[in-house]
This record gives structure tokens, C-alpha cells and sequence, in this order.
């Protein structure tokens, strides 16, 4: 090797044919040719690029029902009221919904939702529906009955009618009074068309429904002689004689003690009947113990794809800050370790039976730097 | 910089700020043409090249922080300013019973084209009109029927004022809980500083019997939370009048309407009747409500977010301009 190539940036640059014959300024002056690469990387920012990007976005119902059973104090680790543990859950989904996603709140009790408002864009009014979620309180309730899969129906109706795409819907399934299982409603809707969860929030051991003061104090509890005991709707199955006693086919079609042992005054997390109605309407069941266990759930339920304009300058940013970095790598001198390596080589060349070592090399080489530059 | 400025700023995809660590590129190299030279410790420092490399340097690193604060999506948070300006806080307690599906001459509405005549959708109209008149009011959103609902709490913000009215449309159910409803508006004021004129807007088309006991509590409630009362009556065409004494005694079940104004008067609290008979007397008394309660108060003006990235990338071109013509001034060859 006896023209030893000098160390000129030409020689490292020589591999790169194509970009060589991009401009004759990337041969002579390729820093000068990465800068100017970069500035005009940069000039699109300035024209406010955006193109349409699909985004996740949710669109969700948050219904919660608000009937007497809810005031039971067995929701969550920490036995707070079941209907404190939704309001909480509720407020946790709605943190958590990406921007863009729309949310609305309902309340449920009878057989009927009473929706709060349309759905709003839940970043710009967040503080109006997390405080609206806040404020779900039992005394909202205009009756006290609760027919839940009225309430479920009546919920996806709604949903659908306001151009959700997901229902969540708090109950602890607590029927009251009693129904008469001949006379359910049927789902006319179609199943799975709105999509969403049933949220189950209580125990499942039953517990005595407390009567509130003003405060929310318990100051009593229902007893077994104030509430229903048994379903007074509709005709009676026929029985066997010996279940007849007291029978009357128009007048107490119950038979003679119907509410015997019933205990319709207790009120447990109806895990059947939810998971039942959840299964008809094409609804998940959840039991929920924890309020951050609610928005996973809810994410795995309906998305829909919004275009959103996704601005882009950061494309043009990233690329225009490579090339200025690259820049920094493209002086015009020779690179430290290609330096070291043809060195070596060389040498080793010279002296094939000699063994010379890399490192005795960089020290030779980092001696020179030391010297000669800057 | 201050806690406040600093909570002031934010950034779409903090994430790339790490993308700041390049900034050891220009610490650690110059990126200019370099010479051999045989002994440079010959010559004497220069104090204008170390000056001309520290500012190089800094151009570089000005170069990479505003590209990467404009990628990360630079931008002051939308923020509040507290001015003082005429307006009040006002709770709106609005009657959904089934009488306010009615027209205003008293008919039910079979025909779901004339929906909008009813009195509920003419209320509904107005208030919304109202509340886009009133830019610095705080409004807030009570419905009642058989019992109240709490729907939008004291807000500006006024699309999602306009979408819980657009709601509440769907059916009024029976009854009328006006007390509960007043009840509830005034336990929102509850606790919270005083920082503007506080109404309550009780809009309804009937009246109805509260108990002494109740009369006392709510007596109390609206001293002790500084608030006055405005009643918009819509009267149908059968309705009593609000203003004049029933004839037949003082049965206030008959026409709780009447017993209902005599006791608001006796609230110790600013208090103003309408009896609204028509759409345009809706109004009108909604515009009247809204000049009596043109008071001096607190309110945030929302300044909008505002995007620094093109800042940032401003910058970025500039130093990336100044480099480029430093390196344009580069020489290409020694000359010792």
C-alpha cells in the first residue's frame, strides 16, 4: 500500500454514490449541504401541515341508578354506599376517555333514564360533567321503584337516541318491588347494537336498605313490613293442590303467604339477573370492586375511529434535526476510527509477522489529535 | 421563573423531550473543518475565536432546544383570568311537570310538529337566548317535577348549558317539587365564598303547597346564602294570576300560585314576579331579570390555549440561518 489514500472526507464519502450525485455541494461541503438540508426540512413547518389520522375516541353513556337500594354501604374495599362507589367510578371513566371522546349522564329509577344533557366532548366540559357526576344523589330519584330491566332497555333506547355507541349502566340489580318473572319486558332492540357494560357495584350478601336523614346519616333501616314482599302483578301459574291453599285465581293469584321468608327488605348484589339482562341486550356483566378497574373494561367495549387533523410538524422537525445532528458527524476530516483502522491496517500490512494491537494505535492517534487541532 | 408560569406551560408529548440529550452533540463537538497543524501550543489564545466557537456552540443548542420544543408541542395553558364585570350567579330552577308540555293556551300538543309551541320548548328557547346574551353570568341548571335533578353546576360554559336544555326536553312527569328544587339550588351556594350576585331563577307554570316547616327552613337557607329570587310564571290561559287574592278564601290548594307569591315576598330577600302569558312576555321578563341583576362580580375570562411550537421552530430556522452563513464564512484551505 504505497499510496496510502490521504485522509479526506472524499474518501469516506466515496460510498455513497447516489447522495454524491444529489448535488455537488454534498461532495465539497457536506456539513454546509446537511444545514442547508435542514433548513429547508424546516420551511413546510412554518405552512402548519396536518393531515387527517384516525384516532381512538369513545362515545359513552354513563347511567347510574339511583333508587333506595344504592344507599347500601357494601361497595368497594372500603364499604362506602354504592351509589358513592359509582358516582367515583363514573368520575375515574370520565378522567380517563380520551379527548374527542363524547359522554353524557343518565339517571335510572322506575323504568325510565333521564338523561342530564346530549353528549359533550368530555376534555372542553370536563369540570360540567364530572361535577354533574358528583352531584347524582339519591333524593333525585322520582320514584322509589326500580324496575332494572326496564331501566337497562330504557338506557340503550337512550343511548341509541343521542348517538352513543356504549352504555355503562351502575345497578346493584336490586328489584323492587318484586316482579312477577311471567311479565318481564322483552328486548326489542338489537342485540349488541350498543355495546357497553353492566357494572354490578355491592356484595353479594344481603344487607338491610337504610333510610338517610338530610345528612345522609342512617337513621334506620327498611323494615320487612314496609317494603313488597311479593309480585301482586299479573295471573298465577297453576299450581298442585296442595300449593293452593289460599288461592284465588283474580284476587290472590300469590297464594295465601306469598312473602313468606322473602325478605325483600335486604338488598344484595343480583349477579343472575345482571348477567342474564347483560347477556339479552349484548352487554357485558362486571362486578366491580374498584373504581380503576372500571376504565380497562370500558376500553375493551366500542371504540370508534374519529379522523382528527393530526398535525404533522414534527415530522419536519425530527428530520430537520437528524441532518443538523448528522451534520456535526460530516467535517471535513477524517473520522477518528476510520483513521485508527487504516492506520492499523497499514501497518499491519508493513509488518505482516508482527502482532500490533488496536488500542497501541488509538494512543498513537489521540496523541496526534492532541497536537494538531483545535 | 415562578410556580405559576411554570404550571402555565405545558407540552403535547412531553415524551420528546428527551430527545433533548442530543444537546450533547454541540457540548462535545464544534462540526468545523478541521487542519492539520503541527503545534498548535505555539500560537496564542484568541480570545475572538473562543468567542466565535462558544457562540457557534450556542446556536447549535438553540438550534436543537427549539426544535425540540416545538416537536413536543410547546403551548401556554388555557388559562383563567379573574375580572370584575356586571353580571350575576344565577341558578336557573326550571319546572319539567307535564303541564309544561302544554301551549300557553293551555292545550295538550298532540301533533309532534308543534312541539316547539309548548311551554317547555318556548322556556327552553328563551333561556337558551338568555344565557348567550350573558357572557359573564355563571349559570347553573336545576330541573323539577316530582323531584329536582341536579344537571349543570354554575358554569360558563355554555354549549353544555345549552345541550342540558336541549335534554330536558324529552317528557315532564307529574307533580311539582318546587320546594326540593329551590332547596337544592340554594345548598349549591352552600359553602362556597361569595363572589357575585347570587339569583335564583325559579322558571315555572304552577305553583305549589309548602308546608310551614319547609317555608322556615327555605326562609333561612336564602338569608343565610345572600341570594335573591326571581319567579318567571308562565300562566296558560286558565291559570289564576299569581297577583290577585283567589275569591274563594285562603284555600292555597286551589290556586297555590297565589299563596306561593305571598310567601316569596315575605323572604326578607330581593324578589321579583313575572307572569309570562306569552312567548314574548317570557322574554321580556327574562331581559328584565337580566338588567336588575347587572351587578359588578367576579368572573374568569378563559384566555385560550396558545401554541408556542411555531416559536420554537422559529427560532430553530434562525440559529439553523445564522450557522449556515458561519459556515458559508468557513475557509477552505490553511494558510499559516
Amino acid at each position: 500500500m504505497a499510496d496510502y489514500p490521504r485522509f479526506s472526507q472524499r474518501h469516506a464519502v466515496k460510498k455513497w454514490r447516489l447522495v454524491r450525485w444529489v448535488h455537488p455541494l454534498w461532495e465539497h461541503h457536506p456539513a454546509l449541504f446537511l444545514l442547508m438540508a435542514a433548513a429547508i426540512m424546516l420551511l413546510p413547518v412554518f405552512l402548519h401541515p396536518s393531515i387527517p389520522m384516525p384516532r381512538k375516541v369513545y362515545s359513552v353513556v354513563f347511567v347510574v341508578d339511583i333508587t333506595q337500594s344504592m344507599n347500601v354501604r357494601d361497595a368497594g374495599a372500603a364499604g362506602r354506599s354504592r351509589l358513592e362507589f359509582s358516582r367515583a367510578a363514573v368520575r375515574d371513566a370520565l378522567s380517563s376517555l380520551p379527548c374527542g371522546s363524547n359522554a353524557s349522564i343518565g339517571l335510572f329509577t322506575e323504568r325510565d333514564v333521564l338523561m342530564l344533557f346530549k353528549p359533550l366532548e368530555v376534555c372542553a366540559h370536563f369540570a360540567v360533567l364530572d361535577e354533574a357526576a358528583e352531584n347524582l344523589d339519591w333524593r333525585m330519584a322520582w320514584a322509589a321503584d326500580s324496575f332494572i330491566a326496564h331501566g337497562v332497555f330504557r338506557g340503550i333506547e337512550e343511548a341509541k337516541r343521542i348517538g352513543a355507541s356504549t352504555l355503562v349502566f351502575f345497578t346493584d340489580g336490586h328489584q323492587a318491588p318484586p316482579a312477577n318473572p311471567k311479565y318481564m319486558p322483552e328486548f326489542d332492540g338489537k342485540p349488541g347494537e350498543i355495546g357497553g357494560l353492566v357494572v354490578g357495584v355491592g356484595d353479594v350478601i344481603p344487607q338491610e336498605i337504610p333510610h338517610l336523614d338530610e345528612h345522609d346519616t342512617i337513621t334506620g333501616y327498611w323494615t320487612e313490613d314496609e317494603v313488597m314482599q311479593f309480585a301482586t302483578f299479573g295471573m298465577a301459574d297453576v299450581m298442585s293442590v296442595l300449593e293452593m291453599e289460599g288461592y284465588h285465581g283474580r284476587n290472590a293469584p300469590h297464594g295465601a303467604d306469598p312473602g313468606h321468608g322473602n325478605h325483600e327488605n335486604l338488598s344484595a348484589l343480583n349477579e343472575d339477573g345482571l348477567q342474564k339482562l347483560a347477556k339479552v341486550t349484548g352487554l357485558t356483566y362486571m362486578h366491580l370492586e374498584q373504581t380503576k378497574k372500571l376504565p380497562p373494561a370500558l376500553k375493551q367495549s366500542a371504540v370508534e375511529r374519529k379522523w382528527v387533523a393530526t398535525d404533522i410538524r414534527p415530522v419536519f422537525g425530527m428530520a430537520s434535526l437528524l441532518l443538523f445532528i448528522a451534520s456535526f458527524f460530516m467535517v471535513e476530516r477524517p473520522s477518528l476510527f476510520r483513521e485508527i483502522f487504516n492506520a492499523h491496517r497499514l501497518v499491519r500490512n508493513v509488518f505482516p509477522n508482527q502482532r500490533f494491537s488496536v488500542f497501541h494505535f488509538i494512543q498513537v492517534i489521540l496523541s496526534k489529535y492532541k497536537k494538531g487541532t483545535s | 421563573m415562578n410556580a405559576d408560569a411554570f404550571n402555565a406551560i405545558g407540552f403535547d408529548s412531553p415524551m420528546v423531550l428527551w430527545i433533548l440529550s442530543l444537546l450533547l452533540v454541540p457540548f462535545f463537538l464544534h462540526g468545523q473543518r478541521l487542519f492539520d497543524y503541527p503545534a498548535i501550543i505555539l500560537l496564542p489564545v484568541d480570545c475572538t475565536s473562543r468567542w466565535i466557537e462558544r457562540t457557534l456552540k450556542l446556536l447549535g443548542i438553540i438550534m436543537i432546544l427549539g426544535l425540540v420544543m416545538g416537536m413536543a408541542g410547546l403551548h401556554l395553558k388555557q388559562s383563567e383570568i379573574e375580572r370584575i364585570g356586571h353580571g350575576a350567579h344565577i341558578m336557573m330552577v326550571l319546572d319539567r311537570s307535564a303541564s309544561m308540555n302544554d301551549d300557553f293556551a293551555g292545550r295538550y300538543i298532540s301533533k309532534p310538529a308543534d312541539q316547539s309551541l309548548s311551554k317547555s320548548a318556548v322556556a327552553r328557547d328563551v333561556i337558551a337566548q338568555f344565557i348567550e346574551s350573558r357572557k359573564q353570568d355563571l349559570v347553573g341548571l336545576i330541573t323539577f317535577s316530582t323531584s329536582p335533578v341536579f344537571v349543570v353546576p354554575l358554569t360558563h360554559d355554555q354549549e353544555a348549558l345549552k345541550s342540558a336544555l336541549a335534554s330536558a326536553d324529552v317528557k315532564g312527569m307529574g307533580f311539582t317539587a318546587v320546594a326540593r328544587g329551590l332547596g337544592m339550588a340554594l345548598d349549591y351556594f352552600k359553602g362556597k365564598p361569595v363572589t357575585g350576585a347570587r339569583l335564583i331563577l325559579l322558571v315555572s307554570d304552577g305553583g305549589a303547597h309548602i308546608d310551614s316547616q319547609t317555608q322556615d327552613q327555605i326562609r333561612t337557607w336564602f338569608a343565610r346564602e345572600h341570594a335573591a329570587l326571581a319567579w318567571i310564571y308562565i300562566r296558560g290561559v286558565n291559570s289564576p294570576s299569581i297577583f290577585i287574592k283567589p275569591e274563594d278564601g285562603d284555600d292555597s290548594a286551589s290556586a297555590p300560585e297565589y299563596f306561593l307569591h305571598e310567601y316569596f315576598k315575605t323572604l326578607n330577600v330581593p324578589y321579583q314576579a313575572y307572569e309570562a302569558e306569552n312567548p314574548t312576555a317570557l322574554k321580556a321578563a327574562m331581559e328584565d331579570v337580566g338588567r336588575m341583576h347587572n351587578l359588578p362580580s367576579h368572573y374568569f375570562e378563559k384566555q385560550p390555549r396558545r401554541d408556542l411550537a411555531g416559536w420554537g421552530y422559529a427560532i430553530a430556522l434562525m440559529a439553523l440561518g445564522l450557522l449556515i452563513t458561519a459556515k458559508r464564512m468557513e475557509i477552505n484551505t490553511w494558510h499559516a
